[in-house]
């Protein structure tokens, strides 16, 4: 009997032990990190899960619940999904409709940009990548009553109509302000654009120019037939970029288009306010309206993100 | 069919409030057909005078003439030459066939049939006909090399320009590619201005050497009039390998006297020395000969330093004795010789051999006398 005790002591002691040994080892300092990282990551997610859980909820479950418990059983409900995607649906198109081509447009005129500031050689270059740099500091906000009263005095409306735009058959009303938005968003992007290819063309060994030179490559040809196919990892990061930055802009939207009303182009930034205006706050709805917002960017990040990471690192 | 001319051709660099000289009133002339390498030490303007030939430099006075016409101002797509790179500058989303028709598509109205034969033929030409599918990454370092070669030959330009082409390879793939450059060169009879810093490859496959040192044209000639008459110090001590041994020494009237030892010249050299006193002797390390002891008169009495065994001849450091510095002496004598560090030897310096500079600027005083006798030809 005492022999047993005995021997359960000391099996006992040999597991403290064995735990006390692993801890002063080098192990504690990664069990440390382990606990820290694990504690972070939920600190991240909560406001995540806190909104999944809230958009599954029933009104009177919101009210009675704190945001961080599961919706409780009875009260779960896909209603506030439903109601967002009622109303955002019709202004995702919008949305796409202008944020795909001033991405494209602004990464090809970036990348021009960079590929003469970088693989052409003329005088000025260095004051006008100043300008380019300059152009990516210039906030939002600052510029928003110049850009607001451009937009006045440029009547693209009357423009596009003596093009005889509006006689074609899939010609909306909406479309100018559409157009607003593509040309603006393409104008501040190409800043940053040209910014991020020049840093990558920068790598590109300069040898690779010369040699085509001499083969009696022109400048654009030099550009069409070797930078633009060498491109293709940082117009990934470009595109990418651009699109979340585009997409998710709201307060050019909110100037440039006014309300909320998707056939006046208002994008899908301003339809997920007009969710979260009104007298009585439905956060289930918004909460649904805001994941129903992100998804987009969503899939392109899943889609997209390793080329992303592989064109960042050079 | 091109004859390329320097007229006082100066490059020089701003660097903040310095004018940095790159090329310094460079004259010379390369001959159609003509296989001129450009050697010299690093930063001595070799590169920088081929990439004013090839347009990639502007150039800041003087004149550059090919096949009559001056260059300079124009641009290198104008200019008809094709220029092979240290780096090999292949396009590496481009496949070899892409690679070295570019030129073809961009400088020529060819179709494509008549491109397509070029760069078949080119390739069957350099061995690379297999290769024609694949991108420069699949390549190992000499078939890229072979690659961009084929780059520059299918364009048959005026003149080819060579950047240390060899520089990339092992040692093995270097020798053979300097026979077949130098015969692919024979077979084209394209003007080629060949750079690199190896004076064995200036040697050994160079129709004329030209030789750079800071900017400034040294000598040109043909390697053996650059080995055996070199115009200046920095010649004779830049062409050959090991190089020539360089000692000081004082001319006293028929006595040379150097720091270790003293030297009685004949009646003949004395002259060709006339009144210069700072003289700096030179002697190539295969004409020094070693013997047993040092017996006649100008002989020195040596002790072994090192010996650097090479199979087919060994190299013996020597130092004088009673010698108070580090400084040996580099003899090249047969491999069957066998001398073991530390031995006491002679070390005997044929007059006929010597070099002499003028200590004070480093030009050539006297050049060794070489019996006509001595030059025979193998077969009549």
């Amino acid at each position: 009997m005492i022999g047993l005790i005995a021997s359960a002591q000391a099996t006992t002691g040999d597991l403290l032990t064995s735990v006390r040994e692993s801890l002063t080892r080098a192990n504690r300092k990664y069990t440390v990190a382990a606990i820290l990282a694990v504690l972070l990551g939920l600190f991240w997610v909560s406001p995540l899960w806190g909104g999944i859980s809230t958009a599954f909820k029933t009104q009177s479950a919101f009210i009675n619940t704190i945001p961080l418990s599961p919706p409780p059983a009875g009260e779960v409900t896909i209603q506030p999904w439903l109601r967002a995607w009622e109303t955002l649906s019709p202004s995702l198109g919008n949305s796409l409709i202008f944020t795909l081509p001033a991405m494209v447009f602004s990464g090809v005129l970036g990348s021009l940009a960079a590929y003469g500031l970088t693989m052409v050689d003329w005088r000025g270059q260095v004051a006008v990548m100043a300008t380019f740099i300059v152009a990516i500091f210039l906030p939002k906000q600052g510029i928003l009553l110049p850009l607001s009263r451009f937009w006045n005095a440029v009547d693209l409306q009357g423009i596009l109509s003596s093009l005889g735009y509006f006689s074609l058959p899939f010609a909306h009303q909406s479309h100018t302000t559409l157009l607003i938005l593509i040309i603006t968003h393409t104008a501040y992007g190409i800043g940053i654009c040209t910014l991020l290819f020049r840093g990558y063309y920068l790598t590109i060994d300069h040898d690779l120019v010369e040699a085509a030179r001499i083969d009696g490559a022109g400048v654009f040809s030099i550009y069409r037939n070797i930078i633009l196919p060498l491109s293709y990892p940082m117009f990934m990061v470009v595109f990418i970029f651009q699109f979340t930055q585009i997409y998710n802009e709201f307060l050019y939207a909110l100037i440039l288009v006014g309300g909320s009303d998707p056939s006046a182009g208002a994008p899908i930034t301003l339809a997920l306010a007009e969710l979260n205006s009104g007298f009585s706050q439905n956060w289930n709805n918004q909460m649904a309206g805001a994941f129903i917002t992100a998804v987009p960017t969503l899939i392109v990040y899943v889609l997209f993100g390793e080329q992303f990471a592989k064109g960042v690192k050079y | 069919m091109a004859q390329l001319t320097f007229d006082d051709v100066r490059k020089t660099f701003q660097e903040g409030n310095n004018e940095i000289v790159a090329v310094d009133d460079l004259n010379m002339e390369v001959r159609d057909g003509e296989f001129l390498v450009v050697v010299g030490p690093s930063g001595c303007g070799k590169t920088t005078t081929l990439r004013m030939v090839a347009g990639l430099e502007t150039i800041t006075e003087g004149q550059i003439e090919l096949d009559g016409r001056s260059i300079r101002g124009m641009s290198p797509q104008d200019r008809n030459i094709a220029m092979v790179f240290q780096s090999y500058a292949l396009y590496p989303h481009m496949t070899v066939f892409d690679n070295m028709a570019f030129g073809l598509r961009e400088s020529t109205d060819l179709s494509e049939d008549e491109i397509d034969d070029l760069v078949t033929e080119t390739s069957e030409m350099l061995d690379i006909k297999e290769l024609l599918n694949r991108k420069p990454s699949e390549l190992s370092g000499g078939q890229q090399q072979r690659v961009a070669l084929g780059r520059a030959i299918v364009r048959d330009p005026d003149a080819f320009l060579m950047d240390e082409p060899l520089s990339n390879l092992d040692a093995k793939l270097r020798a053979e590619m300097r026979t077949e450059l130098q015969r692919l060169q024979e077979e084209f009879e394209t003007t080629t201005i060949y750079v690199t810093h190896d004076q064995t490859e200036a040697m050994t496959m160079g129709d004329r050497i030209a030789i750079l040192d800071h900017g400034e044209l040294q000598q040109i000639g043909t390697p053996m009039e650059c080995y055996y008459e070199p115009a200046n110090e920095f010649v004779a001590g830049f062409i050959g390998e090991p190089s020539m041994n360089f000692l000081r020494g004082t001319s006293d009237g028929g006595v040379l006297r150097m720091e270790d030892f003293s030297y009685e010249l004949s009646q003949s050299t004395v002259e060709s020395i006339g009144s210069t006193t700072e003289i700096t002797l030179g002697v190539r390390p295969e004409d020094v000969e070693v013997v047993p002891e040092a017996t006649q008169t100008n002989d020195v009495a040596v002790e072994v330093d090192v010996v650097e065994p090479f199979g087919k001849e060994n190299n013996l450091y020597l130092k004088p004795e009673g010698s108070d510095t580090d400084d040996t002496i580099i003899a090249t004598v047969g491999g069957r010789k066998s001398v073991n560090e530390g031995e006491r030897v002679g070390m005997r310096l044929p007059e006929e051999h010597l070099y002499l500079f003028d200590r004070s600027d480093g030009t050539a005083i006297r050049h060794p006398t070489v019996e006509a006798e001595e030059i025979t030809p193998v077969a009549e």
